[in-house]
């Protein structure tokens, strides 16, 4: 019972609810209809929008047939922030028997000169919510004339104006459906695009939309000059909640789409000169979870020029296809290939007709700030293939990412010509003629935080060749087994020492050509572990007739401007005359360490050993710019009692007999020439050895500290009588700076300098009669030639 | 004996003016003979001026042979006048320098198209830029790159080189290159773009 009793109290106050409501709709809109200004200010108050207002001018209602007429509306958001709709004149008919039941509930609408203006640019990421649309659902017969709307964008605004649309009822509840109106697109003030927008469809009870959308005539310019036109065509059609349509645009100028592009998001794209058309065809289809579109872009004679210059394209074409499917994770897709035109990067040219280009791109946005499935594929055609998968998300500020990087077989061949030889060759004429074969193959794994990243992986390089053509290979059969684990842009990757032995890899050579000689085969083991490369074993070849030993190869940083090699080697009976012809001796020494980076090679150690029955002694050795042709050679040398018998007849500068010692030292020689030395002997008399000069000897040094011969008769006649002259001495020093040469006589009697001191009783005196001769390098040069007999080439 | 108070900071004055005047470092630039190799260099690489051959330098012999018992037929042994040709003082060059400008001369034959079409300029800092592509297909334009990056790598040893060549300062070579860019803005022909000091560019 009391159950009852309950339902039955329940039911009075519903009804007494319903009641009061039903009045006060009654109250409200018999208020409506007899004092509208009454309730004027509650739909005033009801309309204006958070931080905003709302004015109406009028407002009138009629029950028979039901209409609201309004006029003067200005709804307006927070002061210069906010959106701004202004209504002249509205009116709409109701059709109450549909209230309850399907069809269109207003018969009737009609508006004028209605604004929308939205005059800050939409914060919002989604794309345009045309939802909206639907409302046309609700009205069976339309007028909409002279309407405008205005929407800011971050580098300009977008205005439709002088709006008109209808919807005039047809049979089976379709309604044919017109639109026109101009379209402007503003960008700095000035008119940037223009066109006549228009729409035909029908709206049917489906419900449903079907329209086809044209915007003709339609042209950019950029300060009043014409840069091209967008003619646009599409099908736009809204059933069972959701789009479809497509948009289709032929030979559209890529200036003009760069320039919107410009417009539209507000970025510098500024300078990059943009050439070609772009065809594009685009699909918009439902499917879950969200709409899918599509589009088929065909580019051609595309050309292009980064700001600075240092990217270009010319007469590029090809497609690019772009498949996204939208939603709560966005996916996206695109493929490109370009098979046609040129482009440039930096100094690397590549011929797209020779060598096409294939990219596939992919990821899904995982939520804001993390992205998966990352995935971009792809190469050159003759190059190899190039495949990096993995994903990235933000966390603190910091982009966290992870994944795997393939570098499919890739011939060494093309790389090399394309970027080392072709864009280096100007400045490095010795790469111009060289050519390399093999083959490249990678796999790493990758992970880390913003720029800082940790590979893991292996390298294989395969039958590596280097050769000049027409000439045998500089090397051949190289073979690379590597291991890598580095670290990029970490300052201190933390220097791991060697794997175990198991995990090395290998290095293998099968020849490398020196000149005249031949290194190989070599084989060792080989790790990269961060940062370093490690060449474990030794070298141990034969070269220049000498024993070479390289130990304890390393290299810091290998992948980097600042690589630094270092090394132990040791030389043992190299054989001087295979360096030249006319050196005779051998040299040998530990020089330990060796360090070699980009700017300069230092070596401590000695080299030592024989040189024209001497010794000989070569020490601070260094490579000024080891890699470039102005490569710079140093080093000191000091030579003890040098056979100078043999060492003039290797001169071919006349016969000297007896013995010499000194030095030279600050030797730096560059582009196979002397760029500075200072040059000091002295002979040394030596027990059971003749100390004579002959006179060609006089006459090569009278040529080389004075540019003369031994002139007129004098000496024909000497030549006559001596073969050899005696000495007690021999002293000089010459230098070579600034490419000028002095000579001076080491021997200082009463104020004469003599490079040459006869003996007491015979001989003959060598006198620098001009302690202050200053000898250009080409005039000495050519002295050389002439005392060495030498010919001029 | 109490030492004063006002002792210690004199003393410390005292050892910080003979310290400083210790460390006054007298730095020298040799402007006029950086100056006067730039001029030669720039005439020789543009060929404006052609190589003149060295001033012989006259005067006495510069040796000669002192024949002892056969001291008369020294004379006889006498040796021509001397001509060696001496370097000039003014200049700086060696082995480096000359292949440097050579290499530097035989580009700028390559370029001397481009300078004409305005396609490429000479820099404030002595250094060479594309200016211009436009008429030119890109393997053409990858070709005058690949010169002015191979000129530029030239140009920039060229400097240090003369610097080291006089022990220059590395931080003195910025001034080496002024003055080598002073003179090949100097000596460019006409038509041909140079950038003023203010980064303006213009065609001389």
């Amino acid at each position: 019972m009391t159950l009852k009793r309950t339902a039955l109290w329940c039911g009075a106050g519903l009804a007494a609810l319903l009641g009061i409501a039903a009045l006060t709709v009654a109250l409200a809109v018999t208020l409506a209809v007899r004092q509208p200004e009454l309730i004027r200010p509650y739909v005033q108050r009801a309309l204006a929008p958070r931080g905003g207002s709302a004015t109406l001018a009028g407002l009138s209602v009629t029950i028979s047939p039901p209409t609201l007429a309004i006029s003067g509306l200005v709804i307006s958001g927070p002061p210069g922030e906010g959106e701004l709709l202004r209504i002249d004149r509205l009116q709409a008919e109701l059709i109450p028997a549909r209230i309850f039941s399907g069809g269109p509930r207003l018969r009737h609408v009609e508006a004028k000169n209605i604004v929308f203006e939205r005059l800050r640019p939409s914060e919002s990421e989604t794309p345009l919510d045309l939802t909206p649309l639907t409302r046309l659902f609700d009205i069976e017969d339309l007028s909409l004339t002279d309407a405008r709307v205005r929407l800011a964008f971050p580098g300009g605004d977008l205005a439709a104006e002088g709006l008109n649309l209808s919807l005039i009822p047809g049979e089976g509840g379709i309604r044919a459906l017109t639109g026109d109106g101009k379209l402007t697109l503003r960008s700095d003030g000035s008119v940037f695009a223009e066109g006549n927008l228009s729409a035909r469809g029908k709206v049917t009870p489906d419900p449903a939309i079907e329209v086809s959308l044209e915007l003709a005539a339609a042209r950019l310019s950029v300060r009043g000059q014409d840069i091209g036109g967008l003619p646009l065509k599409g099908d736009l059609a809204f059933r069972s909640g959701s789009f479809s349509g497509n948009l289709n645009g032929d030979n559209l100028s890529a200036a003009a789409l760069l320039s919107l592009a410009k417009v539209l998001s507000g970025r510098g794209l500024d300078g990059w000169s943009p050439s070609g058309t772009v065809s594009v065809a685009a699909r918009i289809e439902p499917e879950k979870p969200g709409p899918r579109v599509t589009a088929k872009i065909k580019l051609e004679q595309i050309g292009f020029s980064s700001p600075p210059g240092d990217v270009m394209g010319g007469k590029l074409s090809g497609r690019l296809d772009l498949d996204c499917l939208l939603g709560p994770k966005p996916r996206m897709k695109a493929d490109l290939v370009i098979n046609q035109g040129e482009a440039l990067w930096g100094t690397v040219y590549v011929n797209f007709m020779q060598n096409p280009l294939d990219l596939h791109a992919g990821g899904t946005r995982a939520a804001t700030d993390e992205y998966k499935d990352l995935l971009i594929k792809g190469g050159l055609a003759g190059f190899g293939r190039l495949k990096l998968e993995g994903k990235a998300r933000r966390a603190g500020g910091t982009w966290h990412h992870q994944g795997r990087l393939e570098l499919g077989e890739t011939g060494l061949g093309p790389v090399f010509k394309t970027f080392l030889k072709d864009p280096l060759a100007a400045g490095h004429p010795d790469l111009a003629s060289l050519k390399m074969d093999g083959t490249v193959r990678m796999e790493l794994s990758f992970s880390g935080k913003d720029k800082a990243v940790d590979l893991n992986g292996r390298l294989l390089l395969r039958s590596g060749t280097l050769l000049r053509e027409g000439e045998p290979s500089v090397f051949s059969g190289l073979e690379i087994d590597l291991p890598i684990s580095y670290s990029v842009g970490i300052a201190d990757p933390g220097r791991s020492g060697p794997l175990l032995a198991a995990e090395w890899g290998r290095l293998s050579l099968k020849e490398l050509r020196l000149g005249e000689e031949k290194i190989g085969p070599l084989d060792m083991p080989a790790v990269l572990v961060p940062n370093r490369l490690y060449l474990g074993g030794n070298i141990d070849a034969s070269l220049f007739g000498a024993k070479l030993l390289l130990q304890r190869i390393q290299v810091d940083e290998p992948h980097s401007p600042n690589f630094r090699i270092h090394l132990a080697a040791k030389v043992d009976g190299l054989d001087l005359s295979k360096l030249s012809s006319k050196m005779e001796g051998r040299l040998g020494g530990v020089l330990d360490p060796v360090q070699i980076d980009s700017e300069r090679v230092t070596a401590t150690g000695d080299l030592t050993g024989e040189l024209f029955g001497g010794k000989t002694n070569i020490s601070r050795v260094t490579v000024a710019r080891p890699f470039t042709p102005g490569r710079e050679f140093g080093g000191d040398i000091k030579v003890d009692l040098v056979d100078m018998e043999r060492l003039s007849a290797a001169l071919s500068s006349g016969r000297v007999t007896g013995r010499i010692s000194g030095s030279v030292e600050g030797l730096r020689i560059s582009y196979g020439q002397p760029v500075a030395f200072h040059l000091k002997m002295e002979s040394v008399p030596t027990k059971g050895m003749d100390q004579t000069v002959s006179v060609k000897a006089v006459n090569s040094i009278s040529v080389v500290s004075t540019g003369s011969s031994l002139g007129g008769s004098g000496s024909s006649f000497m030549m006559g009588f001596f073969k050899d002259f005696p000495y007690s001495k021999i002293g000089f020093e010459c230098g070579l700076k600034n490419d000028v040469f002095t000579v001076r006589g080491l021997i200082r009697e009463d104020g004469v300098e003599y490079l040459v001191k006869r003996r007491l009783l015979g001989g003959i005196n060598v006198v620098n009669g001009n302690p202050d001769n200053r000898i250009g390098f080409s005039d000495m040069v050519e002295r050389a030639k002439r005392a060495t007999g030498e010919k001029n080439k | 004996m109490q030492k004063p108070a006002h002792r210690f900071p004199f003393i410390v004055l005292a050892v910080l003016v003979v310290l400083t005047a210790c460390v006054t470092v007298n730095i020298y630039f040799p402007a006029a003979k950086v100056e006067k190799t730039a001029e030669k260099i720039v005439d020789e690489v543009y060929q404006e001026k052609k190589d003149t051959p060295p001033a012989e330098q006259k005067g006495k012999p510069s040796s000669m042979i002192d024949g002892g018992l056969l001291g008369g037929l020294t004379r006889l042994a006498w040796l021509g006048p001397a001509t060696a040709h001496a370097e000039d003082a003014t200049t700086v060059s060696n082995a480096g320098i000359r292949a440097l400008k050579e290499q530097i001369g035989q580009r700028h034959q390559e370029l001397l198209p481009f300078y004409k079409q305005g396609q490429v300029g000479i820099t404030k800092d002595g250094f060479l830029e594309v200016r211009i592509t436009s008429g030119l297909g890109l393997p053409q334009v990858a070709t005058l790159k690949r010169l002015v990056d191979a000129d530029n790598a030239a140009r920039r040893q060229l400097y240090e080189e003369v610097g080291k060549a006089l022990n220059l300062q590395p931080d003195q070579i910025s001034q080496v290159r002024q003055i080598f860019a002073k003179q090949w803005r100097e000596k460019a022909q006409a038509g041909w773009p140079v950038q003023a000091d203010d980064g303006k560019w213009s065609t001389k």
